[in-house]
């Protein structure tokens, strides 16, 4: 080999190992009390600077909860103040969450009034189905499933309660067709999503709705019954948010799966079964062997060392790359979510809300119908996926065509 | 009987305390954990000599002076709408 001088070395920013260790110590912080965390916790207490970037990660990662129990546990050194800290930011998320559990009440009183049948998702329900301690699960919104066809009914409910929607849908009938959810914001900046489905794009789509009401399980928040997901479905609803969400995946909700994945309700078999049904497979892998890496978790129950061996079809790899790859984008969750869309009326209803969205939805926006399309063209797609977008369309319209033939 | 009512507050228990908001008030209330023995005790419904037995059983306290702080305690939790 020749002489590259020094460029050969291995050279590493001090930055760069800190980031790194705060990483790890954030995932370590979300796997704490699970029976196979394998990366240490400190056994000294952090310098102040490393400190106070922890309890901002930990309050926007919702992990406060299992720090605090870290530190009780004795496996988190910390200094006292630092524990006072730490116990200081968990009471104060917890009396936000304590507002928007208030804040649910009210809106399952509201949707019972109505008649409308509502599944509480993610935070609320999970906290008291799936973690042996309530209070470890902090979340920042409220979640709620309601069936397509009373979907209407329900986001009008809670607009005449005074909530406010900050973004209205892109054409009538739109959301209940073919959206993921309506979000609501209060006066007090309490957060409320009413879901159609777990994800936007052709994942959410593939769903099939029905069978999230089919079976439920009840949880009792002040006093009276609530009704979460059934087991498996509230499983992959926890795979769904890992699996097609934040990039990189929001750690509260890699817990959330190692959580159910480890704890004795689960049926694995039925959450498979489930999975498959709805195409969804390879979400339901890519969710488990996500969190086992990101968490490194040690021992491998079958369903993680399944997961880790799942190898995605063409087609699935296509559709996770609308979510999950560098060029991920909306324009190409729209276009992939147009194909899975069953007849071609249904195909041109999406396609007609997307191209020609409501007034009322452009301006809110504050764009024109002209603006709003260059915007598809050239800010969804990209100048360099404009090509890719046109072939696609173009393919679209093809297979339409045989459809129709 | 005295009784949590149903509907009157939701709460969380961190490290052996409890942290409440009140429906009807819209008061946070800190419990700590000799209210928090009362406080779950009450959700199942119980009796003030009950009530008393369990403070008397946790902390080997007189009696009295465990009557009295069921007493003042129901008396609170009722000001604030929390029973039946």
């Amino acid at each position: 080999m020749g002489d590259h001088g020094e460029n050969h070395r291995v050279r590493i920013r001090v930055g760069e190992v800190s980031r790194v260790i705060h990483t790890d110590l954030l995932a370590a912080i979300a796997a704490f009390g699970l029976p196979n965390a394998s990366t240490a916790i400190p056994g000294i207490p952090l310098a102040p600077v490393q400190w106070r970037r922890l309890v901002e990660d930990t309050a926007a990662a919702r992990l406060s909860g299992h720090l605090v129990e870290a530190i009780d546990s004795g496996a988190f050194a910390v200094t006292p103040e630092q524990a006072r800290q730490a116990a200081e930011l968990h009471r104060k998320l917890t009396w936000r969450v304590l507002r928007l559990e208030r804040r649910l009440l009210e809106v399952a009183g509201l949707l019972d009034a109505l008649g409308v049948e509502m599944r509480v998702l993610k935070g609320p329900a999970l906290a008291r189905t799936c973690y042996p301690k309530v209070s470890s699960r902090t979340f920042a919104d409220v979640d709620v499933l309601v069936p397509a066809d009373r979907f209407d009914e329900a986001v009008a409910a809670l607009a005449d309660a005074g909530c406010a929607r900050p973004l209205p849908q892109l054409r009538e009938g739109f959301d209940r067709r073919f959206g993921k959810n309506a979000t609501f914001v209060g006066l007090d900046s309490l957060q409320v999503d009413v879901h159609r489905t777990f994800v936007v794009g052709p994942y959410g789509l593939l769903i099939t709705l029905e069978d999230l009401f089919a079976t439920h399980e009840p949880f009792v928040l002040g006093g009276r019954t609530l009704k979460a997901l059934g087991t498996e479905e509230q499983f992959l609803n926890a795979c769904y948010h890992a699996a097609l969400g934040d990039v990189p995946p929001q750690l509260s909700a890699l817990r959330d799966v190692a959580q159910m994945v480890l704890g004795a309700k689960l049926d694995a078999d039925r959450a498979r079964g489930l999975a498959e049904a709805w195409r969804g497979t390879a979400v339901l892998a890519r969710g488990v062997a996500l969190t086992w890496r990101t968490l490194r978790l040690s021992e491998e129950p079958p369903l993680a060392v399944w997961a880790r061996r799942f190898t995605p079809t063409r087609r699935d790899q296509r559709l996770l790359s609308c979510y999950v790859s560098a060029n991920r984008s909306n324009s190409l969750k729209y276009l992939a979510s147009a194909r899975v869309i069953p007849g071609t009326g249904a195909k041109l209803a999406y396609l007609r809300g997307l191209l020609l969205p409501d007034r009322a939805f452009l301006a809110r926006r504050r764009v024109a119908h002209g603006a709003w399309w260059h915007r598809g063209a050239m800010g969804l797609l990209g100048r360099e996926r404009l090509a890719e977008g046109s072939t696609e369309l173009r393919s679209l319209v093809r297979s339409e065509e045989n459809e129709s033939a | 009987m005295i009784k949590v009512r149903d509907g009157a507050a939701v709460w969380r228990e961190i490290d052996g305390e409890t942290i409440l908001l009140a429906l009807k008030t819209s008061v946070y209330l800190g419990l700590n954990q000799t209210g928090t023995i009362l406080w779950e005790a009450m959700i199942e419904g119980s009796t003030s000599d009950d009530l008393t037995d369990l403070l008397v059983a946790q902390f080997a306290i007189d009696r009295g002076d465990a009557a009295a702080d069921v007493t003042s305690f129901v008396e609170r939790c009722r000001a604030h709408g929390l029973l039946e």
